[in-house]
């Protein structure tokens, strides 16, 4: 499955959640479940650097090569596998064909690669698991799955033959060996797809193919399914929830409300209390016409702006009031001070007559300051 | 916040989470899917929740604007 068949697979099954249930989450979980092929696509091309360690070799300069290959010196690892040969050492076309198809130490050339992988397939068991995969996956060939089972079952037979082989068992994927497990199935040869699945699963691990033989033995032998799948939960297998339905449903007859509508039911004089209340509320609730909550609101705030202006005039009323009484007060003062004055026997004209009296003494004085100023200069 | 205002935020997060479901939420699901590698399924069950709550997000922002117009 490439980039866009996931995309484009990841965008129906979203569709198909859109319109499976209610709510975000239900679609989010069907959605999981939809997806569950998509994350369980094997990728048969996937090569790390620690892989080429599948090459058995004797030859130093392999040897060497592969040193720098697995410490990710990949230019220093071509270098040495160029000068490998061939002719002696048939696994030299299997490291060169890595470097090509995967563009590691060299520019990425799949059809030199190939050409490599086919140069070497007749002697060396890497190169033919090499060549196996790339017709699964359809890289630089057409894919041809009959071709790259062919393939895989010719390696393995010769891995179990032979002892001098340039392929190391421990690091014989168990992918491939799940392929044929698979074909096998798909063509109707159950017992040799079993043999193989349980190869790959029991002997190496491989969960996936725990998964396929869950699925296999699902309707016969449940059990044994169950123990399967949950091996190939334990390995990270994206296993669907389908195969779990009947432990679902259990779960879901489960009361999870705590026990309040039990309690309820009960009919205690404090829930039922509670409740009426609550009953109350809602009727209430029900009855709102946001109209006249608005117009009422208004009414009320019309209520409270002529209290406010009423407080208002009553308060400068209040001032100026005051400010008459001081008014007044201040007449009166006056008028007492008058009163004072004449009985005290001065008039305001005599008290007019003494100040000019004053102020003309002090003129008089300034004028002779003056000429005596001017008599000295 | 006045009940116009709640009522129109609410049925616009709605609105914009049915959107969400068959716009932004399949394409979210869809990149999530791609770069989920083995955790696809989950990768992209997050793509498409996500995708539904930012539309979700967004219709609520909407209706509460409208909210406020029909406040004012």
């Amino acid at each position: 499955m490439n980039k866009k068949e996931k995309f484009a697979a990841g965008v129906k099954a979203s569709f198909r959640a859109t319109f499976h249930k209610g709510h975000v989450l239900g679609k989010m979980g069907y959605l999981h479940d939809e997806l569950e092929v998509v994350g369980n696509d094997i990728s048969y091309m996937h090569f790390k650097n620690t892989d080429i360690g599948i090459c058995r070799t004797k030859n130093e300069f392999c040897q060497r090569g592969m040193g720098a290959f697995i410490n990710k010196k990949y230019k220093d690892a071509y270098r040495e596998f160029e000068k490998i040969n061939l002719d002696q050492f048939p696994e030299g076309y299997y490291v060169i064909a890595i470097c090509n198809l995967y563009g590691k130490g060299v520019k990425k050339n799949i059809a030199e690669g190939i050409r490599m992988a086919k140069m070497g397939a007749d002697r060396s068991l890497c190169c033919k698991q090499l060549l196996a995969r790339c017709y699964i996956e359809g890289k630089g060939v057409q894919i041809n799955k009959r071709k790259a089972y062919e393939l895989i079952i010719d390696t393995m037979s010769q891995m179990n033959s032979r002892t001098n082989t340039d392929i190391d068992d421990d690091y014989f994927m168990p992918d491939i060996i799940h392929f044929c497990g698979e074909y096998e199935l798909e063509n109707g040869q159950d017992e040799k797809a079993l043999e193989h699945l349980q190869m790959a699963a029991v002997d190496k691990n491989y969960g996936q193919s725990y998964y396929l033989l869950g699925k296999y033995y699902f309707e016969d032998e449940p059990e044994k399914a169950k123990k399967y799948l949950n091996r190939a939960k334990q390995l990270n297998v994206n296993v669907s929830s389908a195969y779990y339905a009947d432990e679902r449903a259990e779960v879901s007859d489960e009361t999870i409300d705590g026990g309040v509508f039990e309690k309820l039911s009960k009919g205690t004089s404090e829930l039922s209390s509670i409740s009426e209340s609550l009953d109350n509320i809602m009727d209430h609730v029900d009855k709102l016409d946001p109209t006249n909550i608005k117009l009422e609101h208004l009414k009320k705030v019309n209520e409270y702006n002529a209290i406010k202006r009423q407080e208002e005039l009553e308060k400068l009323k209040h001032e100026q009031k005051t400010l008459g009484y001081e008014a007044i007060n201040a007449v009166e003062k006056f008028t007492h001070i008058k009163q004072i004055r004449k009985s005290e026997g001065k008039s305001d004209k005599e008290e007019t007559k003494l100040e000019k009296q004053r102020r003309k003494n002090r003129e008089r004085k300034d004028r002779e300051k003056l000429a005596e100023k001017s008599k000295k200069e | 916040m006045g009940l116009m205002k709640v009522a129109t935020t609410t049925t616009g997060a709605g609105a914009g989470v049915g959107v969400g479901t068959v716009t932004l939420g399949p394409l979210l699901g869809g990149i999530g899917t791609v770069i989920g590698g083995p955790a696809a399924p989950i990768t992209g069950a997050i793509g498409y929740g996500i995708g539904c709550l930012v539309t979700g997000f967004f219709g609520g922002v909407a209706g509460k604007k409208v909210g406020d117009v029909v406040d004012d």
